[in-house]
């Protein structure tokens, strides 16, 4: 094989492997779907077609056992779309082990390795496509006229539906059988479920009957909706309907029937993310684009000073004209960057299942907003964090069947996780209805552990305590169990979403339940910021935690309890710091601003402070440059940018800045 | 390249008309169907050389009335274009599997229509 062969080979790899995942999640969403409703055809399909397009492009690579493996899956799937087997749990559960195991062999095969062992899946999948044949045949008794309720798992009825059996006859002359046929069907799929058909689907489909065919619907519609609806279809020569008789005893779920049926469920809806045009580009360009437009914006303001020395209108004229198309360049590429949070919540309805499943919880999982966009970065990192918080919700947060019922609340508890854009910032929330969390509880165990004084209970608001679960060390589950408490807890996550720039909060709702929200920046890499001076130097404060500026004669400043205080607009009354003194630059905290000095109001979570400094000179876009190893330790610092006239400048990291100079 | 007869099957009249003028004038016989049904109806019984499908139609849709039509072994010959709306990719990756022989996305030209016709009925 030659180097380009080589190449060609990688690059095959690469979009196997890339559009394989796709695959693989498509037929999960799709069996997840199945699970909460076993009547709709479409995720069939879906999975059908994903096993099948799997199966043909490992073939294509070489992968055979991958191949083997999901030719296994579309042929147990097809007997399911040809209906001659329903879904139920067990078939869900084959399916997803197979998807898992498949995941595992492309990895497996691609890196040319033979370490998975496929036989026991695969046998159980066999097994699985061959168990239509040993139920009765419902078709066959349908056929027989004997009208009777087919042993399908599925014929558990809601109220108001019946079962109708319908026999169309067509007309003699009919040329177009299949098509009259398919109308039919079509029709009474949109009055109701189509249970069955004889012949089924497919036979119907390649007209392989005579001019009669047998369809059975669930549906709420009258035997004479029913009836005139298939005599509508041109060339239907005559149709017997009538409603079947479901027994007592047999219309009970039938659901037992099926072997290893599932207990705990957890109905899950599945939105879709909306069809785009994509291109697949390497990360490492688009890392290598932020980077380059990050120099082009740092060029940018080095020309903008000049421009503004220089008193050239030309010049100036050409720098505007380059900062605006720069602007939208950032802009652009920006976007380029930004994901949808769905490409990371996906994989979170399969996880859940499997946890309430585990846990015997019967659990609703519910997702919504997942075609909001977060900055790439930012959303790799949350996973993990979002992976805790689920796994709190479902093993802490919901209780058992039994305490649910207990309480008076629907045995089914609801795990929500939804994405929303408030401004420059992201908010994730993860919410249950569950019993909610103990303020009492959790403030022994704080006093327990001395991380709080006794004396200061009516300090903290509810909301306040919850926090105190984010401290390092605290844990309020008494036992470890399989699910969490593996040692790594809420002060883990909290620390995440601080590192990323974001913020928790965790809120008793009102209905019950408890929310943990999180707040993300949008973007990493370059922000908006103000340029501040202090002790001669210049400093860039993020302008997302500014939420107002004081010119020297606006301020109204004094001092309560010897601390320097500055009153708002509104009457507010904040503590002021001097940024010198956090700095370390200046230790006289009580001084007040001098007559020509500024202060910036930032606000930082829910807490507002009063910042003085030297002077302002100006807002400006800045590019985040991470600090050398040397000033890693150093709190309050998030890092550098080169500004306009070359000179470097420290970035403030608003939310650590308060928390140096050892005052409250 | 006269002579060849083409079916459109839209439910929108308008665009019947238009779309029958516009390849009447190319030299084309035209016949017209209205919805999916009586457009796999006409398919069969008339034999066109091309049909015209437009995606959303009562009774039968322009993808179903593809997938019967692929299955007649009196259409064997019979090409195939889509009328789909703009941006639709998943209608012309759909229609791609179905088998569809060309697009013509709405709103279109009169002479883009004109050439898709030309170059798919040149088409092998």
């Amino acid at each position: 094989m030659t180097v380009s062969d080589d190449m060609d080979m990688q690059v095959y790899r690469d979009v196997f492997l890339s559009e394989s995942a796709e695959y693989i999640q498509a037929i999960i969403d799709g069996m997840l779907v199945l699970e909460s409703d076993p009547h709709d055809l479409e995720p069939v399909e879906v999975v059908f077609r994903g096993a099948h397009s799997l199966k043909g492009m490992a073939a294509a690579m070489g992968y055979e056992r991958t191949s083997e493996l999901t030719h296994k899956m579309e042929s147990l799937m097809d007997t399911v779309r040809k209906r001659e087997q329903s879904v139920d749990g067990a078939l869900v559960d084959i399916v997803l082990r197979a998807v898992d195991v498949a995941k595992a062999l492309i990895d497996d095969e691609s890196n040319g390795r033979a370490a998975i062992d496929t036989s026991s899946i695969t046998s159980e999948l066999e097994v699985r496509t061959q168990f239509r044949s040993s139920v009765p045949d419902a078709t066959a008794d349908a056929a027989a006229g004997a009208p009777s309720a087919p042993a399908h798992g599925d014929m558990a009825l809601e109220p108001g539906e019946r079962v109708i059996h319908a026999s169309v006859d067509l007309e003699d002359t009919c040329v177009l059988k299949s098509v009259r046929a398919y109308m039919v069907v079509k029709r009474l799929s949109h009055m109701g479920h189509v249970v069955d058909t004889t012949p089924s689907a497919r036979e119907i489909e390649d007209e392989l009957f005579d001019h009669t065919f047998e369809v059975v619907v669930r549906t709420r519609q009258a035997v004479g909706d029913v009836e005139r609806a298939i005599l509508a279809v041109t060339e239907v020569h005559a149709a017997r309907v009538d409603e079947m008789e479901v027994a007592g005893g047999d219309a009970a779920p039938v659901e037992t029937s099926v072997p290893g049926e599932l207990h705990a469920r957890a109905r899950t809806e599945v939105p879709k993310l909306s069809e785009t045009q994509t291109v697949r580009i390497s990360i490492g360009h688009l890392d290598t684009l932020v980077d380059l437009v990050g120099e082009l914006v740092i060029l940018r303001s080095r020309l903008e000073t000049l421009a503004g020395e220089a008193d050239d209108l030309r010049f100036t004229e050409a720098v505007e004209r380059l900062h605006a198309i720069s602007s939208d360049l950032q802009h652009e590429v920006m976007q380029t960057r930004m994901v949808p949070v769905g490409n990371i919540f996906n994989r979170f309805p399969r996880m859940v299942r499997d946890l309430a499943r585990d846990l015997g919880k019967d659990i609703a999982f519910e997702m919504d907003g997942l075609d909001i966009e977060l900055d790439r970065t930012v959303l790799d990192e949350i996973g993990d964090p979002l992976v805790h918080l689920l796994r709190n919700a479902v093993d802490h947060g919901i209780e058992s069947a039994s305490e649910r019922v207990a309480a008076d609340k629907p045995g089914r508890g609801c795990v929500r996780l939804v994405a929303a854009r408030e401004r420059d910032q992201v908010l994730i929330s993860v919410s249950d209805d569950g019993g909610g969390m103990d303020p009492d509880r959790i403030w022994a165990k704080a006093v327990e552990r001395g991380m709080v004084d006794p004396a200061d209970r009516d300090g903290y608001s509810a909301d306040d305590v919850l926090m105190l679960t984010c401290t390092p060390g605290f844990s309020t589950a008494d036992v470890a169990t399989k699910v969490s408490g593996r040692g790594v807890g809420l002060d883990v996550v909290r620390g995440k979403i601080e590192y990323l720039g974001g913020s928790l909060h965790i809120r008793q709702r009102p209905t019950g339940g408890t929310e943990f929200e999180l707040s993300l920046p949008l973007t990493l890499a370059i922000i908006q910021a103000l340029l501040v001076r202090s002790s001669g130097q210049t400093f860039a404060l993020p302008l997302g935690a500014v939420t107002e500026v004081f010119a020297p004669d606006e301020i109204d400043a004094g001092s309560v309890d010897g601390m320097p205080v500055v009153t708002l607009r509104d009457g507010r009354i904040v503590s002021l710091h001097r940024l010198d003194v956090l700095l370390g630059f200046s230790d006289d905290a009580t001084r007040l601003p001098g007559p020509r000095e500024h202060v910036v109001l930032v606000e930082t979570g829910d807490v507002a402070r009063a910042l003085s400094v030297e002077s302002l000179t100006g807002r400006q876009e800045i590019v985040i440059k991470p600090l050398s190893r040397m000033f890693r330790g150093v709190r309050g610092l998030g890092g550098a940018t080169v500004l306009g006239d070359g000179s470097v400048a420290l970035i403030l990291d608003p939310r650590m800045l308060f928390s140096m100079g050892g005052e409250r | 390249m006269g002579g060849k007869r083409i079916l459109i099957a839209d439910d929108n009249k308008q665009i019947r008309m238009l779309v029958s003028a516009t390849l009447r004038a190319g030299g084309y016989e035209l016949i017209e169907a209205a919805d999916g049904a009586e457009a796999l109806e006409m398919a069969v019984s008339e034999r066109p050389d091309l049909v015209l499908l437009d995606v959303m139609m009562p009774n039968l849709d322009g993808f179903e009335v593809l997938h019967f039509l692929r299955k007649r072994p009196e259409c064997a010959g019979c090409k195939v274009v889509m009328l789909t709306t703009a941006a639709s990719m998943a209608d012309m990756q759909r229609g791609a599997k179905e088998g569809a022989d060309g697009y013509v996305v709405k709103p279109f030209q009169p002479a883009d229509l004109k050439s898709v016709v030309a170059n798919v009925l040149a088409a092998q």
